[in-house]
């Protein structure tokens, strides 16, 4: 019963929303907007359980002081402060959480952001080599699209004494045809093939043969 | 060659803060060439007549404000200037604030005329992500029973309009991620067939080429590239713009990498073959 009737339940949910899908009656679009309202409610608690989990893990690693435990500290410390001032004074704009949020967590954030130009550089210059055919193919397209897509590449290239006057649109070409065709190729290949193992994973799940939702995380 | 090729990263990170920050100080004036996934997007809000609804949606956080924050601003400015009526909200929960933000800068500053509740319309946040946006296209309040503010949503004059989804002509989305713009295309306009346009980092803009070219997706603005076309289109430069030397200067240092790597990778290689 323990298993019979969570399966049951997936199919049936699961078998419901199909037919909404190709019945277009009153009675069952009613009832199946009724049961995605329901969804939003499950997401909801998506957050609760994801909260949870950061406090389990965090204070797990300050319990045991682990290495960087102190980070933790401060990340839980953040976390409830942002919580209580919010939920007791509120967000809107001349709020004290407003204030936090404008003034430490968006230039942190931002600043995050910023430094993947830096790693970005370190990167390239001591992994992106041209060790064989593919690797070359892959950097003269990189070098390619990262010049094509900057104002300043544009200006050389017209600048250049007989490639820029004798084909003045050839790099800003090249670079929409690497985006358009091998991009877009290499693109549709991969949606196609996560699209067609979403479609398996989820006829799995209705007919009962994939089960490792039932499960917990040690897979009992 | 071998100490090139172990050469500590602090110097690298050194020559492109140095870069960045020159580029930033100088501000090179250089030309931005449209392309032709801006120019859909500017097209598709351009030839709304005024009055028309459209739905933007703030999918990013902080930490994608320098990219998409910019995108948001030509685009929000140039439908205000159409005199569109504009309806505002969110995925990303820590994004919300940056809506308000962008309220004050572009809005309230520029476009003081505008009435909250029926030219602007801020929806806030709500959990569910493409659950949200199919239950928007049967109902929008009960999606929405409350906008930001907490007034209700159907005493808004505006969302008296805006019943569903169904009601908006377009939906703009600046995405970083997921949700974001890929959840627009494959639910508002492959279910409800409302056209999306939007904008996204530009890491993730390859992703949507498929989409551009089967017009399931009307247009593209590509990071920071794509909002200075964008500020070009509306006769706006502003933040984007400034940016592209910074940009073009960055992405000369990083082939200048490659180059200076591959030279010592393959002067090593060939003395040890030797």
């Amino acid at each position: 019963m323990k298993k019979t009737l969570p399966l049951t339940i997936t199919f049936l949910a699961g078998f419901y929303m199909i037919l909404a899908f190709f019945v277009p009656h009153k009675i069952i679009a009613a009832s199946a907007q009724e049961m995605q309202s329901w969804e939003i409610i499950i997401v909801a608690f998506t957050l609760v359980l994801g909260i949870g989990n950061l406090i389990q893990v965090h204070a797990d690693k300050i319990h045991r002081q682990k290495s960087g435990w102190y980070y933790s500290l401060v990340l839980l410390i953040c976390l409830v402060s942002m919580m209580v001032i919010g939920l007791f004074w509120g967000i809107s704009e001349g709020t004290v959480y407003y204030w936090l949020y404008d003034n430490v967590m968006a230039p942190l954030s931002a600043a995050m952001f910023s430094l993947l130009a830096f790693f970005i550089a370190s990167a390239a210059y001591r992994a992106f080599r041209a060790r064989n055919k593919e690797a070359t193919l892959l950097l003269v397209a990189a070098t390619i699209i990262m010049i094509g897509r900057i104002p300043l590449g544009n200006v050389i290239w017209h600048h250049l004494p007989w490639l820029g006057a004798k084909f003045p649109n050839a790099l800003e070409g090249l670079t929409q045809w690497i985006m358009d065709i091998p991009n877009a190729a290499g693109q549709r290949g991969i949606k196609i093939g996560a699209a067609l193992g979403a479609v398996s994973m989820a006829l799995r799940m209705l007919l009962g043969i994939e089960r490792s939702y039932l499960t917990t995380g040690g897979g009992n | 060659m071998t100490k090139l090729t172990q050469l500590d990263r602090r110097w690298i990170f050194l020559a492109m803060g140095l870069v960045v920050a020159a580029a930033l100080l100088v501000d090179l004036k250089m030309p931005v060439t449209i392309s032709q996934d801006v120019r859909r997007a500017y097209d598709l809000i351009d030839s709304l007549p005024a009055g028309t609804p459209v739905l933007f949606s703030w999918d990013y956080d902080p930490g994608s404000m320098p990219e998409l924050h910019p995108l948001a601003d030509a685009m929000l400015r140039h439908a205000m200037r159409k005199d569109l009526k504009v309806v505002m909200m969110g995925h990303w929960v820590t994004g919300i604030p940056l809506i308000e933000r962008q309220i004050g800068e572009v809005i309230r500053k520029d476009f003081p005329g505008k009435a909250y509740g029926t030219d602007y319309v801020n929806l806030g946040y709500k959990s569910g992500q493409y659950v949200v946006v199919v239950s928007m296209a049967q109902n929008i309040y009960d999606a929405f029973p409350q906008d930001y503010y907490h007034n209700r949503t159907d005493t808004l004059p505006l969302m008296r309009k805006v019943r569903s989804l169904k009601d908006v002509a377009a939906i703009v989305s600046f995405s970083a991620g997921d949700p974001g713009l890929l959840m627009w295309i494959q639910f508002a306009w492959q279910r409800f067939r409302i056209p999306v346009t939007g904008g996204c980092t530009a890491v993730s803009a390859p992703e949507f080429s498929a989409y551009l070219q089967s017009n399931q997706l009307q247009g593209l603005m590509g990071g920071m590239r794509g909002a200075a076309e964008y500020e070009m289109l509306i006769g706006r430069p502003a933040m984007a713009t400034t940016g592209m030397s910074a940009q073009s200067l960055g992405h000369f240092l990083i082939i200048a990498f490659i180059i200076i790597g591959n030279i010592a990778y393959f002067a090593i290689r060939k003395r040890e073959e030797k």
